[in-house]
Formats: C-alpha cells, structure tokens, sequence
C-alpha cells in the first residue's frame, strides 16, 4: 500500500531541474520585487531562437504555451470554424469550446487513435483555425508529416497551430516551415524535457 | 446452430418483441420473418469451415435455411407446427447431449434467456443479434462478427463469461426500459465483436444540460419544409421537449413544422409518411455502452426506410459523456451492403454549434 498518492495526471516530470538552474533560480529570488530585465529576455530569446532554429522576429514568449494557445484561440477564432482532435489538450478544448463560433472535434478512434488525413481536409472548405497537438496528448500519437502540414496550410483561409509540446520525445518539428508559410504557428514549452512546468515558460 | 424463427418480428411494426400473443399481432400487422437471412448471413461468411461438424436443428428452426452448397449438417430434434421457446429449450439441450462444441443460435434477448435456462455454462455460445430487444452483452455485433467469433472458436480461444438480460417487454412496450440480470453465458473471447451491454441514460446535472443544449441547438437549426424522425432514447426527447412535443421514449415519433406528425411509428407508418413528405432527416442518439444508432432498439428504421432518407439526412446527437465512453459508432441493420454505405465518419452534435466527427462501424 502507498503512504502517499503518485502524481501522474498532469503528465510533468518525475524528476527536478538540474542545480544549475535550481542555483540560479534561488539566487534571483532576492530580485522578485523587479520586473524581468529586458536585456535578459532578449538573451533568452536569442537562445530560444538558436534552439529552435527559428528567427527572432518569429518568436513570442509567454507564461506557459496553454496561455499563449488560449490567446490565439480568442484571437484567431473570429468569423473561422474551429477544428481539433478528440482526445486533445485539455485546455485547447476548454478554450475551444468557449470561444469557437462552431466547433468541429474529428475523433481519434481506438485501438490506433490515428488521425484521417481526407477527414481534416475535407474541413477546410471554409476559414478555419485548426489546432493540432503532434504528438497527440494523451495518445502520444503523431497525427501530422510534412506533407499533410503543406496540404493544409495551402489553404490560404486556414490558420495551422501545432502544439509541440512533446516536441524534444517525439523529435517531429515542422518550426523550419513557419517562415515560409505565414499561417502557421508552433507552441513549444519547456514544462516537459526541461523539467520546468512551475516557471511557467512557453513560446 | 440453432435459429428463433418468430425474433425480431416485432421491430419493423412496432411491436418491441414478439413475447407470447405478440407474435400473432406481428404477423396481422403484416410482420415479416428477420432471422432466416441473418441464418444465411452467418453461414455465408464462414470462410475456414473445413474443421466443422454442423448439426441444426429442424424445420424453421434451422434446416430450412441450409443449402446444398453449404458445409454438411445432421439435423437434430424434431419440431412440429408453430415453435415455442419449450423447442428452443428441448432442441439446445438434445444438441449438448449429442455431444456438440459450440452452439450457434439467432435471435434476442428471450432466446438467450431460453439457451441459458437450457445449458447454462456447459458449453459455449455464439449469439447472432435477430431480435427486436438485442440488449445482451452476450450478443456479437453483427452477423458477419458472428461467423468470425465461430472461426475463432475453430481456431482456439479462451472463453468468458456475458451477461444474459431479463427486459421487461411490458414495461418496454410502456416506454421503459427495466432490466435485470438473468445470468451469464460463455462465449469466445474476442471483445471486439461482441457488443457490450447497454449502459443507463446518463442522469448527471451535466448530463441533462448536455441534452438541453443539443436540444437548443438541433431544434435552432431544423427546416420547417423537412419532415424529422426522431429516434428512441433520452437525447431524442429532449428535443422533443425543446419543441413542446411529447415523445414517446422508446419509439420513433415524426415531427413537422415543430408539431408532432406521428407517434410509435412502424415501418408501413413511416413509408406512409415518406409519400407525403419528400424531404425527410432522420434524428438518432446511439445506445450507451455499445454505440448502436441503427440495427437495435429501433428496428422500425428498417433497410426500406433508412434507403429512402440519404445517408447526409441521417443526424446523429449524443452527450460528450457518453460519446467519450464508445470506441465507435455501429450499424447492424440486417442488410451488408446498407451498412457498409452507412460505415465511414459521421458528424455527431455534442453541443450548441459543436460536432464531433465520429467513425461508424458495422
């Protein structure tokens, strides 16, 4: 019997971050009453952008990437159908639900939780905003390639997000193609391979 | 193989079952017989039948859908005039003396119910859905899934127990569904083709302001100028509320123009309707636990019906807890080739302007 319950269902690492930045972190506490130095967040977005391997210019940081999906759902959603996956992320669901003018979840079926690639598209007769996680979460499924990416955003009134999230496990990217395709956008986070859900950093 | 001649009779003239005197109301209403041609559908998708022996049982209970074509049988029993579930009882027990591995037998929840009271768990079934009330988990999902679970059983597999229901007819008939449980039979176990047993209505605060908002919704969006079918069950009634229409629960009850045109309708009331009517959608919810929109508990959509309303006029709404709870759709009308055209994604509306794109499965 277990003294105490393990935490498995926000899916965040079982172990901490490394001491380096737990060191950092501990001597910046002194630092809590200023705001973030600019210089510093220019750094880190060089250092984002060196990670990614995606300009400056196309990076935007915020607190955690659920709130950044949230933002672009809100923004985005606005006279565009809305479709995602079921299952999803929940808080793309959630935020789809309260703002999506309609609503089109396509269903990953059991036992392989595959996406239909002719199932999508046939959505995209009208603007949409689809969102995708890739890999799937919960299914850890890859839902999209390369190809399926292009035939998406070649329509000129769908916006693509992808949500890497899980991006540094499945080690599938399609960041080299935001600057060639302005309609679409990636969330990445650093909750998951770098063992930073509580410091709230996404992009 | 064991066959219930007079099961699922009742399901195209409304009847819900074809329990004692209603087998002669079926036939007045001009019922006609369902499980002959699920016998053959069974029967003619045994690929691998070198390995089995096949013993059916006499007359219309069996050797009267065998063709010369087909694997070599023994007859067993005799039966004289009209069966009974007594002959069904008598048959399936002289077949587990004779020696027999598996029995094969077609119809519903009564004839389930009478293979159980004769065999009990001395050797395993294989139950082939022929009934009105197909509600059993016992039950395969079709009768192609059916001769597939024989094959497996040819081929070995480990056996588990499924459950057996008791449904009030009556009670049904009223509009209720009550149901105990009768016991269990065993069956090969391949999970994916037996259906599952149906789960209650949800009842949950969120579960009615599901329904509530599907309602809203679907009554926002009809046509005055469509005549709707709405199907049985929950879901379905509270459209009919939002509309201010009462609904007969477990029936199917047509709607025009926001009034009430019809109630309990059977096959020959809804073709009725079809000549008057031209443009027609039908409305459906899937049963909880298995996922069936067509092929049990409204055997009224009958292949005629459903070939005269597009598969695009057929809507399907289900709550999100109970879409989350199926692997999938599933249709089992008793003709292959109308399931197959009904298979693939359909839309179902899970909430106000919110569809999920649902695979259906036959």
């Amino acid at each position: 019997m277990l003294k105490e319950p393990i935490k498995l269902n926000m899916n965040e690492v079982a172990y901490p971050p490394s001491k380096e930045i737990i060191e950092t972190a501990r001597k910046s506490l002194m630092d809590l009453n200023r705001y973030s130095d600019p210089e510093d967040m220019e750094r880190l977005l060089g250092l984002l952008a060196d990670y990614s391997g995606v300009p400056k210019k196309h990076i935007i940081q915020s607190p955690g990437s659920d709130l950044l999906l949230r933002e672009i759902i809100h923004t985005y959603s606005k006279g565009r159908k809305i479709v995602i996956v079921s299952p999803s992320f929940f808080p793309t669901v959630q935020a789809a639900k309260q703002f999506a003018t309609k609503l089109i979840s396509i269903r990953l079926s059991p036992p392989d939780f595959d996406l239909n690639p002719d199932l999508l598209l046939d959505q995209l007769n009208e603007p949409c905003l689809v969102i995708l996680d890739n890999p799937n979460n919960p299914t850890g499924k890859i839902l999209l390639d390369r190809k399926m990416v292009r035939s998406i955003v070649d329509h000129r009134d769908v916006l693509l997000v992808v949500d890497e999230a899980y991006y540094e496990f499945s080690g599938v990217t399609f960041a080299d193609m935001v600057q060639e395709h302005p309609n679409l956008a990636i969330t990445r986070t650093m909750d998951k391979a770098f063992s930073l859900a509580g410091a709230r950093i996404g992009t | 193989m064991i066959v219930n001649p007079v099961a699922g009779m009742g399901g195209s003239v409304g009847l819900k079952g074809t329990d004692g005197e209603m087998y002669n109301r079926a036939i007045e209403l001009g019922a006609r017989p369902v499980t002959p041609k699920r016998t053959r559908d069974v029967l003619s998708h045994i690929k691998n039948n070198e390995r089995i022996t096949l013993f059916v049982a006499p007359g219309k209970m069996g050797e009267q859908y065998m063709r010369s074509d087909d694997m070599p049988f023994t007859v067993i029993g005799t039966v004289a005039g009209d069966t009974s579930k007594e002959d069904t009882k008598r048959i399936s027990e002289e077949m587990v003396n004779s020696g027999i591995e598996l029995l094969v037998f077609v119809g519903g929840d009564g004839t389930a119910r009478d293979i159980y009271d004769a065999i009990n768990s001395k050797i395993p079934v294989v139950a082939v859905p022929g009934g009105v009330k197909v509600f059993s988990s016992v039950f395969s999902v079709s009768a192609r899934a059916a001769a597939e679970m024989i094959e497996a059983f040819v081929e070995s597999t480990d056996l588990i127990e499924e459950e057996v229901l008791d449904i009030d007819e009556n009670a049904f008939r009223e509009g209720r569904l009550a149901s105990r449980l009768y016991g269990y039979l065993l069956v090969p176990n391949v999970k994916k083709l037996l259906q599952g047993a149906k789960e209650a209505s949800g009842i949950s605060g969120s579960s009615v302001e599901w329904k509530k908002e599907i309602a809203t919704y679907t009554v926002e969006e009809m046509d005055k100028r469509v005549l709707y079918l709405l199907g049985p069950g929950t879901t379905l009634k509270a459209i009919a509320d939002e509309l201010g229409v009462l609904k007969t629960l477990l029936g199917i009850d047509a709607i025009f123009e926001g009034k009430s045109v019809g109630k309990d309708l059977n096959e020959k009331d809804i073709l009725a309707l079809f000549d008057k009517y031209k443009k027609r959608k039908i409305i459906l919810t899937p049963i909880g636990g298995n996922g069936f929109i067509l092929g049990r508990g409204s055997k009224q959509f009958t292949p005629e019906v459903i070939k005269q309303v597009d598969r695009e006029n057929i809507m399907v709404v289900a709550t999100m807890d109970k879409i989350n709870r199926l692997d999938c759709l599933r249709v089992d009308t008793g003709d292959l080739d109308l399931d197959r055209l009904l298979s693939g994604y359909m839309e179902v509306t899970v909430g106000h302007k919110e569809k999920m794109m649902v695979k259906v499965r036959c």
